[in-house]
């Protein structure tokens, strides 16, 4: 059992947590956050050690794994304190705030001999992951289109940190990486990119629209957005030469629930989902850097491939700022 | 004029319709909408394609011409005009010049300047001009911009729209009949709707232009950044990127994202799925408003009450400019601010 200790007790640290447990081959040792109780209610699902401070466990020698789930900002801290003290490193994603910052994450696991994975999870969701295969068999052929979009409310978290660009990055950064690193896993690298940005005080609001060209010549668009007022949700089309594949996650509805209100209380409200068993994307994510922490296979997603993708945010990011074009 | 024996109102004669040119699909459904108005009668057709004209006159129950000019000079009060987009301008001068209102497929032209000497020969001859936006009439759409006026969604943020559909094939992919090729057929649509919708003007283009899907001499792909006046972006995907297989021709979307909500259409989305095993395939049965019979009913009402159709050439000139300058982005890599002497 490969003992871990997980960096922030927010919804991420929640979901490291529990699919360390389910792994079955990991026990979490240390839920760490300045937020005692936060990282209290979490140990106590797994019989971990609540921390304020991770220092201690960074120093428990038989902890062999890190999980960091803190804001982006604290991100290459926190990596390279847990690369010197010899621990491997899954950080969540973004890898950082700067492509600096991501190289110098890599380069500090490099020369602790310590495996470092970034969670860029999209590449394990089933439905990407089937419409990679199917581009990369060429079943679609030549992709002349790709279309992304992916959105919901604006996030709320610790001190609002997702609406402070020199802690998030914003919109670009943190939540249209998913699909900019998927357009490259698909298609390779990005050639240029124009974006627009449109953020919100109050309410709080970002909304961005990204046209991208490929270097393979293929056309994207990407739309991130945390001013959609419904649930989270998501969707793509790749259209190529020899057809095309559609995905909307508003309309693959598996399950959905609706419970009948109480009198007077208007119309029950319905709550769809999604399970997986063995196709669980965050589960299967742990598992592969579990594997590769033993070194018994490669990584899905290099933390190059990460910092490629920041590469992209940042220049959609320059792109909005300046209202230019931007190569890469 | 009398008034009616029955019910005392005044009978006037019905809207003589005549048609120019079969050349653009829509035609047929223009043919066959103006058939169910009542007071609209479809009574001439000009084509300059021999089997082409024979086969829609017999079709329609119509007079066939073989020159336009002739058309004009019988006994018809407007025209609809489905020619080439190159040859737009020809038709509809002449037709203006010989008093007969004109309902011109889109896109208006090939070139602002064919667009601007339509709307200006119109308007000095005193005759409308009426531009083919069907999706304006469409029951989703009308409503939406009820809503946006209303205020439902706040102060609006950024549309994405897509206007996509499959590779019609013929001059459509001839640049000298067509102006272009997705980009000008399927950006136009969508840039009304926004143009209606926002009651202002675009200021910046930006595109990505290109051929992905056919072995074809014109762009069947590209996706749009459109940027107005008053702030709000825009992105619009007209990509001919439907395959044969698709259940559908296409789709027109338009998503809004405002401070205080999104409103979401998909104007096509009014359809059951049908599978036929006679047919060997999956495919959409669409059943709503039909959006052909609500543009040419719009005209015909316009031509007898003197009144002003849904959308005019100058919206016709208006969206032509966004797809010349999306082109003109494309050739430079960078975005074009609008107006633009280079587009002329």
């Amino acid at each position: 059992m490969h003992r871990v200790a997980v960096l922030g007790a927010g919804t991420m640290g929640g979901v490291h947590v529990d699919c360390y447990v389910r792994s079955g081959q990991a026990e979490v040792a240390y839920v760490a956050d300045p937020r005692l109780e936060l990282a209290q209610h979490i140990a106590a699902t797994c019989g971990a050690t609540p921390l304020a401070d991770p220092e201690a466990a960074l120093r428990d020698p038989e902890v062999e794994i890190v999980s960091i789930c803190l804001p982006t900002y604290l991100h290459r801290e926190w990596a390279e304190k847990a690369a010197v003290a010899g621990k491997h490193v899954f950080c969540e994603k973004p890898i950082a705030l700067s492509c600096e910052d991501g190289r110098a994450m890599i380069e500090a696991c490099r020369k602790a001999e310590v495996k470092l994975c970034i969670g860029h999870v999209l590449r394990y969701f089933p439905e990407y992951e089937a419409a990679h295969d199917d581009t990369a068999a060429g079943r679609l052929g030549r992709i002349g289109v790709a279309r992304l979009f992916r959105g919901g409310p604006f996030p709320v978290a610790w001190s609002n940190w997702y609406s402070d660009r020199r802690r998030s990055g914003g919109l670009l950064l943190d939540l249209s990486i998913h699909d900019f690193d998927f357009l490259q896993w698909c298609f390779g690298p990005v050639e240029r990119v124009y974006a627009r940005r449109i953020k919100n005080e109050q309410p709080p609001l970002e909304h961005a629209l990204t046209v991208l060209r490929m270097k393979s010549g293929a056309i994207a668009h990407v739309e991130g957005s945390w001013a959609h007022p419904g649930g989270f949700h998501y969707r793509f089309e790749i259209c190529g030469d020899a057809g095309m594949v559609e995905f909307d996650s508003t309309k693959s509805q598996p399950l959905s629930v609706v419970t009948r209100q109480a009198a007077g209380q208007g119309p029950g409200v319905a709550v769809p989902e999604s399970p997986l068993a063995d196709k669980e994307p965050y589960l299967r994510e742990i598992c592969d850097f579990l594997a590769y922490a033993r070194g018994e296979s490669e990584p899905r997603v290099t933390p190059e491939d990460a910092v490629a993708a920041l590469a992209v945010s940042l220049a959609a990011i320059r792109s909005a700022d300046t209202g230019e074009v931007v190569t890469l | 004029m009398l008034p009616c024996a029955v019910c005392g109102k005044k009978e006037t004669r019905p809207v003589r319709i005549g048609m120019i040119s079969f050349a653009h699909m829509h035609a047929y459904s223009y043919a066959r909408v103006a058939h169910m108005i009542d007071d609209a009668v479809l009574v001439a057709i000009a084509d300059e394609d021999d089997d082409r004209g024979t086969d829609a006159a017999r079709r329609f129950g119509a007079t066939l011409h073989r020159d336009y000019r002739g058309l004009l000079n019988s006994d018809i009060d407007a025209v609809i005009v489905c020619s080439e987009n190159a040859r737009h301008a020809e038709h509809v001068v002449a037709a203006a010049q010989a008093g007969k209102h004109v309902l011109c497929e889109k896109p208006i032209a090939t070139t602002l300047r064919d667009a601007r000497r339509m709307v200006e020969t119109c308007a000095s001859c005193g005759i409308i001009l009426a531009q083919a936006f069907p999706v304006r009439h469409a029951p989703a759409v009308v409503r939406a911009k009820h809503l946006i006026d209303a205020g439902k969604i706040g102060q609006i943020l950024a549309i994405s729209g897509t206007n996509h559909g499959r590779m019609p094939g013929g001059w459509f992919t001839d640049r000298a009949l067509a102006g272009g090729g997705a980009v000008m057929d399927h950006t136009v649509h969508v840039v009304d709707v926004l143009r209606w919708f926002l009651a202002d003007e675009v200021r910046k283009v930006y595109a990505e232009v290109d051929t992905g899907f056919h072995d074809i001499p014109i762009d069947d792909c590209g996706t749009l950044a459109i940027e107005f006046r008053g702030g709000v972006f825009a992105t619009l995907d007209p990509s001919w990127s439907r395959p044969r297989a698709y259940p559908t021709w296409g789709d027109v979307t338009v998503e809004i994202v405002g401070t205080d909500g999104v409103i979401s259409i998909d104007a096509f989305a009014q359809m059951s799925v049908e599978s036929s095993d006679r047919e060997g395939a999956v495919f959409y049965r669409y059943w709503g408003d039909d959006m052909d019979l609500l543009l040419i009913r719009d005209f015909v009402k316009a031509v007898k009450t003197g009144g002003r159709p849904a959308a005019i050439g100058q919206d016709g000139l208006r969206a032509l400019e966004v797809a010349l300058a999306a082109y003109r982005s494309a050739e430079l890599g960078a975005p074009v601010e609008l107006p633009s002497a280079d587009l002329e």
